[in-house]
């Protein structure tokens, strides 16, 4: 049979879980149609467009980012922007956890608040649309959606200013890059999110495909496929006259398959070598009943540690799916213990290992959720005011920035435009937001138009 | 058909369940429809059958008997949206040889529950299985699955993986009808769907050749409806197929395959009561058929069945039929009310009635032509000889207007199309009315019915839910009460065109099984909801009954039109765009099995004060051995008062409590409120899998606060002490000393213990409050103060004023003087 597996949520975030899912269907070459080769390959095309003669812009404290994205919408009051004293049909079903510098957060987010003096919470962040689609786009590019101009997820425009290190993708999606959050926009498709397509907290042993050898197919079968691609490449090279970027193709392919055996990329992709100390520091049993599979979160951040680790600029995680319109004090139940674990885990484990300063840990939504609970114990999409957390990559620690009304309707303090949250994300990285690039047809486009940096954020 | 192997197919693509919202009783009934005369085994598949009891249809015809819990399934099958077939029960359906050919309602009573609705339909022809054992077995012409003359072909599309065809031939004669309808949207009981139920026909003669085809039909929108004079002896095919493939599963259609006339309207379409209508078939092939037509006694809608599979709307109504004289440019109407009736034959017509009428009488004018399933899409107006613009007119209609008043407005009925208004004249004189079609279209079958009354006050009542697509909530609005237990189901109200009643009513029963009965408060002027509580004795039977809910003006004198009604979406798609609805106009009412526990309410004896909270004390009353988790949540509070999402009395807890809240705009009063409470299990948002009571009403008096606080702006520096100073104005004199809160402070603020506490005459009320070195500076306000009054044994808590606190720096060193 075929029918659809849905999960709960309005109809248009329904919708986007389709979205999402039909990428997965389509395999790792999904949604950008980019396999590690295409990676490699326009990596080292925008070295020689430039980057590599001009030497490599300035980065910013934040050396690396881990953005956490949590599709749906999490409620605000739930998580770092709880309300106690507003009125009871405001207030919601949880109590809170107090900080250790007075501050509260909700009850579920227990652990997180005692490491609360690493990070930033946000909580004036003010949206343009409660509109799942739409306020994605939004965040992950700066931009609401155009029918003239696509615009560039902001790791499309990391991989684009800064290339690749230490040989790895400058940007990789965790599992897969989230529908409705745009893509490389009118930059290459180079710039692309290297997509796992395969999830390291999923249920069955994780291999990223680009990287393992398909199953099925022995080692020598594998030489055999690539013999065939290299016959074929080569009657191309003869065919056409530009043999050198023939001749490059053929490299990035080698420099694919060299990966495969890397000892350095397999172990920045994989989990191995983790002790079980450091899996339970992320929290790794966690089981969403919802769903009846393990929660995952806490093995895709350490996985995402692991690549900023080992080189890679920018890496997004995802998790959940946060559309409470009913229930949510299940879906609260069911969802954020293994959150909170694993952020907590993730924050402590950076600064242990001396990566906070220089890894900026971002976790957002699209936006937040109605102050008052509905008559089904939810709320709905709110994108007056919100909250983000941010840590690490020379972000104040230990700060609440800006407030919400007494009832989390409008920001009463500090209200910082999304516009403005992500400008201050692109300063840390030591990317001028305010700077142009060229769109197809030469035409400058500002990364984020009317940002300005919140200085109150940065340390 | 395959059901067996369709099973096979659908478990081995079956993942684990997931719990969500959209988890509906009854997902499938195969097989879905049965002949008139015969029994039918049926077996019913979803969630919580369990238990089954009985079963009671709507409409008469069908009796269920000898129910079975089958075995649940070993591995569920998962649905749109959640939905979950995991059990499934089996039973007959007997239906009698009078039983009316269509769909039929129906809900299942089981100890604990009774189901949301389910379909089944009756056909008046013998039917047969498709019976396709292997995928293709009836695709091509060789193939064709030969059935008799008059049958219903019982099919399913195996469109899951591939396209599908199925193929009928069947004999016919040179000379005779073969006429084809195939049900398909019509026909299913499913929940959630695409556009794969959108099925077409194909009448062929054995070589293939094409004699007649149809995808849509304006009598049976997406299902098609086909018929042809046969050319000579010979076998010929049905083809049916889908106009576009699209994946999907369950879709099974019911093909009447007969040589009967198949007319697509009937005019004139309506007369009065008992009446034997002289009447015309029209658009059948073999071209137009009078006949006589005997109408019921019965006013309102009317199915004519003849000799077809399936029946054409007509109309009874009290008042007597004026024809379109079709010589004539206008008809004259000789009196009101009326009906009027006629067609529009040709593109661009518009058909002219004459009447009269006198200043300030007031007439609902509905239009009947899509709804008959004709093609016309109607437009009237209403003019007076001589005057410079219509005083009314009409195209599309809301489904109030319609008489449909529980429809969802996301759901899809044609009857939207009809115009329907409410004509007040404004002069005494000879007036116009005309109809034309908006697309400026005509045809022999654009039959239109006009039907012109007085209008009259009416309030119909429909269960109240407002839920993802519309779909039916047995949470909010199943009728299940437990023997020697309570229920409380909000009734909503809705006005019926060109009700101008605004007074108080109460609500009546009518049709309440022996040992239930209704309490209802009476509905305040103005309000749209209002809840109902069902009490079941304790030696009530179990049983299921159908019965009405009806509003009454609380002045006997005054006169009202009341009834009931209930819609339910089927083929839904996310938003609640559902292809189709069944609307019925009674309510089923259950006596289950005894629940586990019951709830109580403590009676407050203190007042809800606005912009305060009240606690509620409940009391869980637990049957020896049931020890589990009971949520409760008040689902009907007055207008202006609020409550907390639900709370969850723990396992083996006995008392929990619950809070209401009040805004300034509450209306002061005494209100009846009750609690409702049920198990945990199954799935919350529509409620099915649990045992649901109610607590009794309690009386809740919403009043005037105790006091008023007017706040002095304040400032403090960091690092220093300073106050907050409200003016208490005094409403009602305190009892003894009360606790004072103050809300809204910055995080660095506190107020220094003791708090300052409140009693009768105090003029005002300080907090002494002190900064930290960093507060954050700035202005906060939103400053706010509790107080918390205890009064007989319970606690109000009531919020007033808004306050403004600024913090400041520190002063660094002695002010310097102003520059002059």
């Amino acid at each position: 049979m075929n029918e659809r597996r849905v999960a709960s949520g309005c109809q248009q975030f329904r919708d986007m879980r389709v979205g999402r899912r039909a990428a997965l269907q389509v395999g790792f070459c999904g949604a950008l149609g980019l396999s590690l080769g295409d990676l490699l390959r326009g990596e080292a095309r925008a070295l020689a467009q430039g980057h590599a003669n001009e030497g490599r812009p300035q980065e910013g404290p934040a050396k690396s980012i881990i953005h956490l994205h949590l599709p749906g919408g999490m409620a605000q009051q739930e998580s770092w922007d709880p309300k106690p004293e507003a009125p009871v049909e405001y207030r919601g079903p949880f109590q809170v956890a107090k900080t250790k510098s007075g501050e509260v957060f909700s009850e579920n987010f227990g652990r997180t608040a005692r490491v609360a003096d690493k990070l930033t919470i946000v909580r004036s962040v003010v949206g343009k649309i409660p509109d799942h689609s739409q306020a994605t786009f939004h965040l992950f590019t700066g931009y609401t959606p155009s029918t003239v101009i696509e615009y560039p997820q902001m790791g499309a425009v990391v991989s684009q200013h800064f290339g690749p290190r230490r040989g790895l993708p400058p940007y990789v999606a965790i599992p897969n890059n989230l529908a409705y959050s745009g893509g490389t926009g009118y930059l290459s498709s180079k710039y692309g999110a290297f997509q796992l397509g395969a999830d390291p907290g999923g249920q069955g042993p994780f291999k990223v495909q680009d990287f393992s050898i398909p199953q099925g197919v022995s080692a020598q079968q594998f030489d055999r496929r690539r013999s065939a691609r290299n016959t074929i490449e080569g009657h191309l090279r003869r065919l056409h006259a530009d043999a050198d970027k023939q001749n490059t193709m053929d490299d990035f392919y080698g420099r694919a398959y060299s990966l495969l055996t890397s000892p350095e990329a397999q172990r920045a992709f994989s989990l191995e070598g983790e002790s079980e100390a450091m899996l339970d520091l992320y929290g790794q049993h966690y089981i969403l009943k919802a769903r009846r599979e393990p929660a995952g979160i806490g093995k895709r951040l350490l996985l995402a540690r692991r690549l900023v680790e080992a080189g890679v600029r920018f890496v997004t995680v995802n998790y959940g799916a946060w559309d409470s319109h009913t229930g949510l004090k299940d879906d609260c139940l069911d969802k954020m213990p293994a959150l909170d674990h694993a952020v907590a885990g993730l924050l402590t484990d950076l600064d242990d290992r001396g990566l906070l300063d220089s890894t900026l840990v971002m976790v957002t939504t699209e936006f937040g959720r109605t102050p008052k609970m509905n008559n089904a114990n939810g709320r709905d999409h709110w994108a007056r005011v919100y909250s983000m957390l941010l840590a690490g990559g020379g972000v104040t620690r230990g700060q609440v920035y800006g407030a919400s009304d007494a009832t989390s309707a409008e920001p009463a303090r500090d209200a910082v435009k999304l516009e403005d949250f992500l400008f201050t994300v692109y300063h840390q990285l030591g990317i001028n937001a305010d700077d142009e690039l060229l769109a197809f047809g030469t035409r400058p486009i500002e990364i984020i138009r009317d940002g300005k940096l919140v200085k109150g954020i940065v340390a | 058909m395959r059901i067996a192997a369709s099973i096979a197919v659908l478990l081995c693509g079956a993942w684990p369940a997931l719990a969500g919202p959209m988890v509906h009783h009854i997902e499938a009934v195969w097989p879905r429809c049965g002949s008139r005369g015969t029994t039918v085994e049926v077996t019913l598949h979803g969630v919580s059958l369990e238990q089954a009891r009985e079963i009671i249809f709507y409409r008469p015809g069908i009796r269920a008997i000898e129910l079975e819990d089958l075995p649940p399934y070993e591995r569920p099958i998962s649905l749109h949206h959640s939905g979950r077939i995991e059990e499934q029960v089996r039973c007959k359906f007997v239906i009698a040889a009078d039983c009316p050919i269509g769909e039929h309602p129906f809900r299942l009573r089981t100890a604990t529950e009774l189901t949301g609705l389910s379909m089944f339909a009756v056909t008046k022809f013998p039917t047969v299985d498709e019976a396709e054992a292997r995928r293709g077995d009836n695709d091509l012409l060789a193939k064709a699955k030969p059935v008799p003359m008059n049958v219903t072909a019982r099919g399913k599309m195996d469109s899951d993986r591939m396209p599908d065809v199925d193929l009928y031939r069947v004999s016919g004669k040179s000379g005779e009808h073969l006429s084809v309808e195939v049900d398909s949207v019509w026909l299913t009981e499913k929940h959630y769907a695409e556009l794969e139920f959108d099925l077409m026909v194909r009448l062929l003669d054995d070589r293939g050749r094409e004699l007649a085809r149809n995808d849509d039909s304006a009598l049976h929108v997406q299902d098609p409806i086909v018929s042809a004079i046969l050319p000579r002896d010979g076998d010929y095919i049905v083809e049916v197929r889908q106009p576009i493939y699209r994946t999907g599963s369950f879709v099974y259609y019911a093909a009447h395959i007969g040589n009967h006339r198949r007319p697509l309207a009937v005019y004139p379409a309506g007369g009065q009561p008992g009446q034997t209508l002289s009447a015309t078939l029209l658009g059948d092939p073999a071209g137009e058929l009078p006949l006589k037509i005997g109408l019921p006694p019965t006013l309102g809608d009317f199915a004519y069945e003849g000799d077809m599979p399936s029946t054409l709307p007509m109309r009874v109504s009290a008042y007597p039929n004026v024809l379109e004289v079709r010589e004539s440019e206008e008809t004259s109407v000789a009196s009101l009310p009326a009906a009027l009736n006629g067609i529009i034959e040709s593109p661009g017509d518009a058909d002219v009635f004459q009447l009269s009428a006198k200043k300030g009488e007031r007439y609902r004018v509905r239009v009947f032509a899509r709804s008959l399933g004709t093609p016309l899409d109607p437009r009237i107006w209403i003019e007076r000889v001589g005057g410079d613009s219509p005083e009314v007119e009409g195209d599309d209609a809301t489904y109030p207007d319609r008489g449909l008043y529980a429809v969802g407005p996301q759901l899809q009925r044609k009857e939207l199309l009809d115009p329907s208004v409410v004509w007040q004249a404004q002069h005494s004189g000879t007036y116009r009315l005309g109809i034309s079609d908006m697309r400026s279209l005509g045809g022999p079958t654009f039959v239109y019915r006009i039907e012109i009354e007085p209008a009259s006050d009416a309030v119909f009542t429909y269960p109240y839910s407002r839920v993802i697509d519309n779909v039916e909530c047995p949470r909010l609005t199943s009728f299940a009460i437990a023997q020697g237990n309570r229920w409380t189901v909000n009734i909503g109200l809705s006005e019926g065109q060109g009700n101008q009643y605004r007074g108080e009513l109460e609500m009546i029963a009518r049709g309440l099984p022996p040992g239930v009965r209704m309490i209802a408060p009476r509905v305040p002027a103005g309000y749209k909801t209002i809840p109902v509580q069902f009490v079941a004795s304790a030696d009530a039977r179990p049983q299921v009954a159908l019965f009405e809910v009806l509003a009454r003006p609380v002045d006997p004198a005054q006169k009202l039109i009341s009834g009931s009604q209930q819609a339910f979406p089927f083929l839904g798609h996310s938003g609640g765009h559902a292809w189709r609805s069944v609307v019925v106009d009674r309510y089923a009412l259950a006596v289950t099995e005894p629940a586990p526990f019951s709830i109580e309410v403590v009676p407050p004896a203190i007042p809800l004060a606005l912009n305060g909270e009240l606690t509620l004390d409940v009391i869980i009353m637990r049957r020896p051995g049931f020890h589990a988790p009971v949520e409760f949540q008040a689902d009907w509070v007055p207008n202006g008062v609020d409550v907390q999402p639900t709370v969850t009395a723990e396992a083996g807890q006995n008392k929990a409590q619950y809070r209401l809240s009040a805004g300034a705009a509450a209306k002061p009063g005494k209100w009846k409120i009750a609690l409702e409470a049920t198990t945990t299990g199954g799935s919350y948002y529509l409620g099915v899998g649990r045992i649901r009571v109610s607590s009794a009403f309690v009386d809740v008096t919403i009043a005037e606060p105790y006091l008023a606080l007017k706040n002095h702006p304040a400032s403090i520096r960091r690092g220093q002490r300073g106050q907050v100073i409200w003016d208490v104005d005094h409403k009602k004199p305190l009892a003894g000393e009360t606790e004072a809160v103050l809300l809204g402070l910055p995080k660095g603020v506190s107020v220094v213990e003791p708090a300052p506490r409140l009693k009768a005459g105090d003029k005002q009320l300080v907090f002494n409050i002190v900064a930290s070195d960093d507060v954050l500076l700035g202005q906060y306000k939103e400053l706010k103060c509790e107080i918390v009054v205890r009064e007989a044994g319970q606690e109000i808590r009531q919020r007033t004023g808004t306050g403004i606190l600024r913090v400041d720096p520190p002063l660094a060193s002695k002010p310097q003087e102003a520059k002059r």
